[in-house]
C-alpha cells in the first residue's frame, strides 16, 4: 500500500478529503481548522510583506494612492542608501556584538546557576531563586533613571573614572541584567526535568561532579540552552527604550534606534525606514531559525524508565 | 572482587534517621539482598556503599579499605539504578564505553570488554542504537551491561527489575542468577519484593525502621524468623498471627486460649514458653502449613468458615473466619473443593508452629543455632 504515503494522498488526508478512511464530520472539522490557520498565517505575514514591498519601492511610490501591493518599479536603491548615507554597517555590528555577548553571558551563567539551584540543597536556595526572578518582575521602564545614572557615572574600582554612557558595554550589562534571571529560571526548570540518577551514574562511572555536569548533563540540556539563547538574543536585538537612553552615537547605537532615526519632526522616510527594518529583522529571524533546530522534544527520552 | 563490611552505620537526614546503626558482613562473591518495606532504609544503605551519600557515623569497608571518605568514582563499584539512568544522548556502545574511558582504559581493552559483555547479555545488535529505541527489557540489559563491563569489585543494584512487566521480571531474575554464577562478583541487591529476595540471595538481610531485623540464608530466615516483622514480611500470603493466653491444662500440657478455642502447644516448646505461662502469646502459622481436615482429628483442629476462595493456579488461597472470630488465611491444594460459607476444620502443621511475644514481637522459639550454621 505504498500509494497511501504519496504526497497527494497525504494532502487529501490532511484536508479531510479522504472520504473512504475518515468520518465526514472529521473532514469538515479539518477544513475549518485549515481555513482558520490560513487566515492566521496571512495576518502574521502581511505586515512583513508590506514592509518588504515598501523597502523596494522608490520614495515617490510609497505614499501614492491607490496603494500598490505589487511594486511597480522595484529598486534596491533604499538598501544602498542606508549603507552609504547612514552608518548601517556600524549599527548592525553594534547590534550583533551586544546581542551575541549578552546571549553568551546569559547562557553560560544561566546554565551553571540553574544547575546549582536544581541540584544543590543549600541554605536559602528557595528565597535566593525567588529574589533573582522577582527582581525581573519590576517593569524595566521603572529602572531607566537608575540605569542611566549608573552607566553615566559607574562605581569603578581603584579610583578609575570614566563613563559607560554611549558604549556597547552599557547595553550588554543592562540586557544581561534583564535576561539572566529568565535564563536561570528556564535552565533550573530544565535541569529539574533531567533525572538526578544520571548525575549519579556519571559519578559512579568515574566523573567528578563537574565532569558529570559537563559530559553528561550539559549535552542533554541543549534544548533548554537553545530556548534561553533565543529569548536573550531576541530581547537584546529588539530592545529599544534602554538603547535610546543609554546611547547617543553610531559607536553604540543599535538597529532599532537606527531605524527610528528615519522619523524626523515633520517627515517620515518610509522607504528607507522599511529597508532598515528589513535589515534589522533578518539576522534575528536567521538566529531564531538556527537555534530552533535544537528545541526538540524528547532529548531525554529513554534515559530512565518511570 | 571484594567483601564489604558495614559497621554501626548511621545516616541521618535533617530530622529523619534513615539508617540506624546497622552492621552487616557481605562476603566476597556473595549475592546479598537487602529487603524490606519502602522507607526501611535499604536504598539509603546501598547509596552509602556507593558513595552517593555520606555516612553520618559508622564505617564502610570495601575489601581492605575504609571508604567512608572516598567519592563514588574512587570506590570501584558499579550500580544499576531502578530507572536504569542510561545516557540518552549516547548509543548503547558509548553508554558502555563511558565508564571505562573515564578510567583511562586502553582502547583495545575497551573494545574487547564491550564486545564480550554485549555477547554475554545478547545485546550485540543493539550496540549502535540509542536508549530511546530500546524496549524496557533491552534498556535493563544495557544498564546491566554498563555495570558488568567495568568489572568492578562490587555490583550495587537498586530494585533493577521493578520497572519490568511480570513475565520479563521472572526471566531477568533467572538471568541475574546465571550471571552471578558466571561472574561471581560480590553483589548487593535492594528490593522490596520478597520473592526476588528469596530466589536471588545467598544471604538475605531483612530491614525495617533503618535497622537490620535478621540476616541469614533465605530459607533459614524464612523458616526461622527472629521476630514477627520478619515472619510477616517474608512469605505470600503472609504468616497468620493468632494471639491468646498461655495456660497449663490439668494434664500438665501447655495450651493457648484463643478466646474460646484451645490450641495445644507441642511438648517440645514447653521449655521455651514456660516463662510466659499466664501471659499473652502470639501463635504464628504460615498459610501453606494449614490443612483442611473435614474428618476431624481431635487434637489441634480449629473449626472455621470459608469467606473467600481465591484460586491462584498452583494453589488456592482461602480466607477463613475461625469460630473465635479471628481471620486466617490458608493456602491449600488447587483441587480442594470448598465454597464460600462452607464449614471446615483447620489443622495446623505442628512442625511449623512459631510463638512470639506480642509485646516485643520477638520470637520465643527462634533457634539461634540454626542461624549460626547458616552464616558460617
Amino acid at each position: 500500500m505504498s500509494t497511501k504515503k504519496s504526497p497527494l494522498n497525504r494532502l487529501r488526508r490532511s484536508l479531510g478529503l479522504d472520504t473512504q478512511n475518515e468520518w465526514p464530520s472529521v473532514a469538515r472539522e479539518r477544513l475549518l481548522a485549515y481555513g482558520l490557520l490560513a487566515v492566521y498565517v496571512l495576518i502574521i505575514w502581511f505586515p512583513i510583506y508590506y514592509i518588504f514591498i515598501t523597502s523596494i519601492k522608490p520614495s515617490s511610490e510609497v505614499l501614492s494612492l491607490p496603494i500598490t501591493f505589487l511594486p511597480q518599479n522595484p529598486t534596491a536603491q533604499n538598501y544602498v542608501d542606508i549603507f552609504t548615507n547612514r552608518p548601517f554597517d556600524n549599527y548592525t555590528f553594534n547590534s550583533m556584538i551586544v546581542a551575541t555577548t549578552t546571549t553568551l553571558i546569559c547562557i553560560t551563567l544561566g546554565t551553571v546557576t540553574g544547575y546549582s539551584f536544581s541540584r544543590y540543597d543549600f541554605l536559602g536556595n528557595k528565597s535566593l531563586l525567588l529574589s533573582i526572578v522577582g527582581a525581573r518582575m519590576i517593569p524595566p521602564i521603572a529602572l531607566i533613571v537608575p540605569f542611566f545614572q549608573i552607566m553615566s557615572n559607574p562605581p569603578l574600582i581603584g579610583g578609575l573614572t570614566g563613563s559607560l554612557y554611549d558604549t556597547r558595554l552599557a547595553l550588554i550589562l543592562t540586557y544581561t541584567f534583564f535576561n539572566l534571571p529568565f535564563a536561570v529560571w528556564i535552565m533550573k526548570n530544565y535541569f529539574d526535568g533531567i533525572p538526578e540518577s544520571l548525575d549519579e551514574q556519571a559519578q559512579i562511572d568515574g566523573c567528578s561532579r563537574w565532569e558529570a555536569f559537563v559530559k553528561i548533563i550539559l549535552p542533554m540540556a541543549k534544548p533548554g540552552i537553545a530556548a534561553t539563547a533565543i529569548l536573550a538574543f531576541i530581547f537584546s536585538w529588539n530592545e529599544f527604550v534602554f538603547a535610546l537612553v543609554l546611547t547617543s552615537s553610531e559607536q553604540a547605537q543599535t538597529l532599532p534606534i537606527a531605524v527610528s532615526l528615519f522619523v524626523a519632526d515633520d517627515f517620515v522616510d518610509w522607504a528607507h525606514l522599511a529597508a532598515g527594518g528589513m535589515i534589522a529583522a533578518l539576522p534575528g529571524i536567521l538566529f531564531g531559525l538556527f537555534f530552533q533546530q535544537y528545541i526538540v522534544s524528547g532529548l531525554t527520552q529513554g534515559a530512565v524508565k518511570e | 572482587m571484594a567483601h564489604v563490611e558495614l559497621t554501626d552505620l548511621v545516616k541521618e537526614f535533617d530530622d529523619v534517621t534513615a539508617v540506624d546503626g546497622i552492621s552487616l558482613d557481605i562476603p566476597d562473591e556473595s549475592f546479598t539482598v537487602l529487603v524490606g518495606p519502602s522507607g526501611c532504609g535499604k536504598t539509603t544503605t546501598l547509596r552509602l556503599i556507593a558513595g552517593l551519600e555520606r555516612a553520618t557515623d559508622g564505617e564502610i569497608r570495601i575489601g581492605e579499605n575504609i571508604v567512608n571518605d572516598a567519592r563514588a568514582y574512587e570506590r570501584d563499584i558499579a550500580m544499576v539504578f531502578q530507572n536504569y539512568a542510561l545516557y540518552p544522548h549516547k548509543t548503547v556502545r558509548d553508554n558502555m564505553r563511558f565508564g571505562l574511558e573515564q578510567h583511562d582504559t586502553a582502547e583495545e581493552i575497551i573494545t574487547e570488554r564491550v564486545n564480550e559483555t554485549a555477547e554475554l547479555l545478547q545485546i550485540e545488535e543493539l550496540l549502535d542504537r540509542r536508549p530511546s529505541e530500546l524496549s524496557g527489557g533491552q534498556q535493563q540489559r544495557v544498564a546491566l551491561g554498563r555495570a558488568i563491563v567495568r568489572d568492578p569489585a562490587v555490583f550495587l543494584m537498586d530494585e533493577p527489575l521493578s520497572n519490568l512487566d511480570a513475565k520479563l521480571r521472572v526471566q531477568m531474575r533467572a538471568e541475574l542468577n546465571k550471571l552471578h554464577e558466571e561472574l561471581s562478583t560480590t553483589t548487593v541487591y535492594v528490593t522490596h519484593d520478597q520473592v526476588e529476595a528469596m530466589t536471588l540471595a545467598d544471604q538475605i538481610a531483612v530491614m525495617d525502621n533503618g535497622q537490620i531485623q535478621q540476616v541469614g540464608e533465605p530459607t533459614h530466615v524464612y523458616s526461622n524468623p527472629r521476630n514477627m516483622f520478619v515472619a510477616g514480611f517474608l512469605g505470600s500470603p503472609s504468616m497468620n498471627f493468632l494471639e491468646g493466653t498461655l495456660e497449663e491444662s490439668s494434664a500438665g500440657k501447655f495450651e493457648l486460649d484463643l478466646g474460646g478455642a484451645i490450641h495445644n502447644v507441642p511438648d517440645e516448646f514447653t521449655d521455651a514458653l514456660e516463662p510466659y505461662l499466664g501471659d499473652r502469646v502470639t501463635l504464628g502459622i504460615r498459610p501453606e502449613n494449614i490443612a483442611l481436615n473435614q474428618d476431624g482429628v481431635p487434637a489441634n483442629v480449629h473449626p472455621a468458615t470459608v469467606e473467600v476462595v481465591e484460586p491462584q493456579g498452583e494453589k488456592t488461597v482461602l480466607e477463613l473466619e475461625l469460630d473465635t472470630g479471628q481471620s486466617i488465611k490458608a493456602a491449600v491444594d488447587p483441587d480442594t473443593t470448598v465454597e464460600m460459607g462452607d464449614a471446615v476444620n483447620l489443622r495446623f502443621d505442628r512442625d511449623s508452629l512459631q510463638y512470639f511475644d506480642p509485646a516485643t514481637g520477638e520470637s520465643l522459639t527462634y533457634d539461634s543455632k540454626i542461624e549460626q550454621q547458616a552464616t558460617i
